[in-house]
């Protein structure tokens, strides 16, 4: 296909749902007035489709440590990591991240995208196999595509699958790397990385399990490392991946390992070598960040508080949810239609969701992904539930009167 | 030679069968039907069912494989010979 039939193309797959109201891929927000609140035209809007699940994007120290680095450090550094971009700032940030999970070794991405990129691109070559999660993130197929390892999908959040997959690999040289990740970005569920640990271990040596827990740092575990900690399996975790992007409130991204050698990606790891290092601000912050993280858990027992009432409250309403409770809350819908018609309604009302149709979505299903922050109050959350009730009952998603529904839910 | 033909012939129409099942009941498929323009299928939709295939017949497709496949008859083939390839591994263990 053509530059000019792709473009025809692309416009007419969407110009249907552009016709239903606003353009999902081009909207711009005005001003941003907190982690939960900003204007859209002139309209005020209370997000409800970010990643921001502790709401640190507008935390007092993480933005006083960014401006005091922006000061001391310039605005950018102008050079990759491996030439004039590697600051004693960012060496700290590595050193701290690697304490933070009581691992080896950091090595820092500039963003979570490039991070999946370069460490899982390096770590796979040819002759070897990646067996990746059929819902991965595009990080991780694009991660795939850029490897010249033999690429395996097996069933989402199923070990037996994995298993199966992996025993017809039995007798064959060269490293086999399970990709998972801790939660799930669309539908909000968990991978079952106990069950995912033992079939690694059953598997024998030369197979390695990396986690992306790109959103579940600082949402799941005792202390926010995610579903590893959450599951008691880090140990079997060999890699794990993450980003600054979501909980902790900036870009950037990381991968941290205790595998012996796994610091000489920094020689190899090409989206580590030839794209600019982290700018001096966003290192500050996600320092800052990490500290508040490790600090605050009550910052996460908020979001928790806050996604099981948001998650119950949809669910009591009578729409389809994703699988589990969690901070990522997906509604199924009907069709893409529906979910884009549902969207513009709710913003209408004053409710930003992000949309979610195929073929970015599993199976085909059309959604609107829902996501709490721990910056969400009460108020907030019973409004935004309002606001879905009226909108479902309007369109006929859901079968209750409004004021059942709010009664229910309040 | 006879008895290679029958297997290719099997493979094919088991293949045809199972992504006859995928696809909406207004399209018709055969051997020279493109995997993804003549299906009405998307990418993870035909990702899926390598899955299916992958089951199927007790193989491993990596997806490179997928990315060389233009026909129904292309992916046939690409069954039939990691199929073979697989009993060859099998023997020599």
């Amino acid at each position: 296909m053509g530059i000019k039939q792709r473009a025809s193309s692309i416009r007419s797959a969407y110009g249907a749902l552009q016709a239903l109201g606003r353009d999902p891929t081009s909207l711009k927000f005005d001003r941003i007035v907190s982690p939960t609140r900003a204007i859209l035209g002139n309209e005020p809007m209370m997000l409800f489709g970010t990643n921001n699940y502790l709401g640190l994007t507008f935390d007092q120290h993480c933005i006083d440590t960014a401006i005091d680095a922006i000061r001391e450090f310039g605005a950018g550094t102008t050079g990759s990591r491996i030439a004039n971009g590697t600051y004693e700032e960012h060496r700290a940030l590595e050193a701290e991240i690697a304490v933070f999970y009581n691992k080896r070794a950091t090595i820092l991405y500039s963003t979570g995208y490039l991070a999946n990129l370069g460490v899982i691109s390096a770590l796979a070559e040819k002759g070897d196999y990646l067996l990746i999660d059929a819902d991965s993130h595009a990080s991780i197929y694009d991660a795939c595509k850029m490897s010249d390892a033999e690429i395996i999908r097996f069933r989402h959040n199923n070990p037996e699958d994995l298993a199966k997959r992996l025993a017809r690999l039995e007798g064959m040289p060269g490293d086999k790397i399970i990709v998972v990740e801790g939660i799930y970005s669309m539908l909000g569920d968990s991978a079952p990385l106990a069950e995912i640990a033992a079939v690694k271990r059953a598997a024998g040596d030369n197979v390695y399990l990396l986690v992306d827990e790109a959103h579940s740092l600082g949402v799941m575990g005792k202390s926010g490392r995610g579903k590893c900690q959450e599951d008691d399996v880090e140990d079997d975790c060999d890699y794990i991946v993450g980003t600054f992007s979501k909980s902790v409130g900036t870009t950037g991204g990381y991968c941290v390992s205790n595998v012996e050698g796994f610091e000489c990606l920094r020689s190899y790891s090409r989206p580590y070598m030839f794209t600019a290092s982290l700018t001096p601000p966003t290192v500050a912050t996600a320092r800052a960040a990490f500290r508040r993280m490790a600090e605050s858990p009550e910052l996460r027992e908020r979001l928790w508080k806050n996604s099981n009432r948001l998650y119950n409250g949809l669910a009591q309403l009578g729409f389809d949810l994703g699988p589990e409770v969690s901070p990522v809350v997906a509604v199924k819908l009907a069709d893409p239609q529906t979910a884009v018609t549902l969207w513009n309604l709710l913003i209408d009302a004053g409710v930003y969701t992000n949309i979610a149709i195929p073929p970015a979505t599993p199976n085909a299903l059309s959604l609107l992904r829902v996501s709490v922050s721990a910056a969400h109050d009460d108020e907030q959350i019973s409004s935004a539930l309002e606001i879905f009730a009226e909108a479902g009952r309007q369109l006929g998603l859901i079968s209750y009167g409004v004021n059942m529904a709010t009664s229910r839910v309040a | 030679m006879n008895m290679i033909m029958e297997q290719d012939t099997a493979t094919q129409a088991r293949v045809l069968e199972l992504l006859g099942r995928k696809i909406s009941a207004g399209r018709r498929i055969d051997l020279s039907s493109n995997v993804v323009e003549d299906t009405g299928l998307d990418s993870v939709s035909v990702m899926d069912f390598v899955m299916e295939l992958e089951d199927e017949f007790d193989i491993t497709i990596p997806l490179d494989r997928i990315a060389e496949v233009g026909t129904v008859g292309d992916l046939a083939d690409a069954v039939e010979v990691l199929s073979r390839k697989r009993v060859a591994t099998h023997r020599n263990q």
